[in-house]
């Protein structure tokens, strides 16, 4: 509220004060509206958007081994890579021959633009490796992303925080199991980000001068937390792994269930038949078919008293339990009609099994 | 010619002009801009603003950067000026701003 009361202050110079406000506050509003996307951006990223999305399907189609994720994110940062290189020097080209700037807001927007060119490669690359429990990195990803953007437009040192927490969301994943990367999330945004608003409003000296030490100590002090919760946790439900072991042919010749635990190796080449279930309102299975499936490395399994009791390992890994989540993405679905197989479905499935 | 300034001595000279106070407001929030686009973005002829932007770029508030680039038309290169508020022009900006309020008591 302005108070026109000031005994000090003529009326005549309140108007002109106010009026000098008024001025500041339109030209910095006019100053803000600078952003200006010019013609040729769109068709630029439109068309090569439309040819990369045929380039990828077609790939898929036609040469489906050939396109690994690594294949894929390669694709997708050349060419949108190009295209934003191009874009950027046709921009400034056509800007400096009109005369005119590249105003301060447009290249943080620019820059806005490209992190979320870069979320995007890096959702699809994630979705495709880890299937649905990408969604803690997805999480960490979007959070990280959004306080980037609000470190382009703050002089507080946001912008590592960001960065280390872009840098959990993509690491996380290949170190931890679903079950750790849900401690990890309660660790990060439950301890994490309030410590990240204690450490921003204490006035430090070492933290202001070390931005690059306060975001590795930051780092250490939201994710251990988690870490350690995971640790205990998988400890406690760390199985009981008994000392006599069976092959699966010396099982197999005395099926006598006898109580207590044991092992059963199952070698290298043991078929495993796995019976897909299909649950749609087109397709749904009929009749048992079994899909035999062969071990490419050795697995351990516990029997307790005759039964399977969950446990297993993998090669000389570590003895896990089924309650942790593995993951499985479905990849791709075909459908196809020949004379001699008539209408057939080829279902890719990837399984990341954990040693 | 002295401008004419009724206003109270705390208030900044350099600034405390109506186009200078509009120039400066307009680099803060845009950055950085080109002759022609403070012209346009202000209204003002070529002569006019040159004389405030001397003047800004004297006291040590504006920035200049020169940057050779060729033009379409002519192919002939052609040097560009592009002006920014300097950090001590950000600064004297932001105390002017306050001496306005603090003038109008915004802040009790």
């Amino acid at each position: 509220m302005i108070d026109k009361s000031n005994a000090g202050v003529k009326p005549n110079m309140i108007t002109e004060t106010e009026q000098r406000l008024e001025d500041i506050q339109s030209m910095m509003h006019i100053g803000h509206k600078s952003i200006q996307i010019e013609k040729h951006t769109f068709f630029y990223w439109g068309i090569a958007g439309g040819l990369l999305t045929v380039l990828l399907e077609f790939l898929y189609r036609n040469a489906a081994t050939l396109m690994t994720t690594t294949v894929y994110v390669g694709l997708c940062i050349t060419v949108l890579g190009l295209v934003g290189y191009f874009d950027y020097r046709k921009t400034r080209k056509i800007r400096r021959s009109q005369d005119k700037s590249v105003s301060f807001i447009q290249v943080r927007m620019t820059r806005i633009w490209w992190l979320l060119i870069g979320t995007a490669i890096l959702f699809s690359a994630g979705l495709d490796v880890y299937g649905g429990s990408a969604v803690y990195s997805i999480w960490f990803v979007l959070i990280g992303l959004a306080i980037i953007i609000n470190a382009s437009f703050t002089t507080q040192p946001l912008g590592y925080y960001g960065c280390a927490l872009i840098a959990i969301g993509i690491v996380s994943p290949m170190l931890l199991p679903y079950s750790g990367l849900k401690w990890l999330a309660v660790s990060v945004f439950g301890v994490g980000v309030p410590l990240l608003g204690f450490m921003l409003y204490r006035k430090f000296g070492f933290w202001q001068a070390n931005k690059s030490y306060a975001v590795i100590v930051w780092l250490v002090l939201s994710t251990a937390p988690g870490y350690v919760i995971y640790a205990v946790e998988k400890n406690i439900t760390a199985p009981l792994i008994p000392s006599t072991m069976l092959s699966l042919a010396e099982y197999q010749s005395n099926p006598t269930s006898p109580a207590g635990l044991q092992i059963i190796k199952l070698p290298v080449g043991t078929i495993v038949p796995l019976k897909l279930s299909a649950q749609g309102k087109t397709i749904a299975d009929g009749v048992f078919t079994q899909l035999p499936l062969v071990l490419n490395e050795p697995v351990e399994v516990v029997l307790e008293n005759g039964k399977l009791n969950g446990t297993y390992r993998i090669g000389q890994g570590a003895w896990s339990t089924l309650k942790s989540w593995e993951l499985l993405s479905f990849n791709d679905l075909y459908i196809n009609l020949t004379s001699q197989e008539g209408f057939t479905m080829d279902v890719k499935l990837g399984i990341l099994d954990r040693k | 010619m002295p401008e004419k300034n009724s206003f109270p001595d705390a208030l900044d000279r350099v600034l405390h002009q109506p186009i200078r106070t509009r120039i400066a407001a307009f680099l803060a929030a845009r950055g950085e801009a080109t002759f022609s686009e403070l012209k346009q973005a202000l209204n003002l002829t070529d002569g006019n603003l040159e004389a405030h932007m001397k003047k800004l770029t004297q006291t040590g508030y504006v920035d200049v950067r020169k940057e050779a680039e060729a033009r379409q038309e002519n192919n002939r290169k052609r040097a560009l000026t592009f002006y920014s508020l300097s950090t001590h022009g950000k600064q004297a900006l932001s105390t002017y701003v306050q001496a306005l309020s603090d003038l109008l008591n915004l802040d009790a």
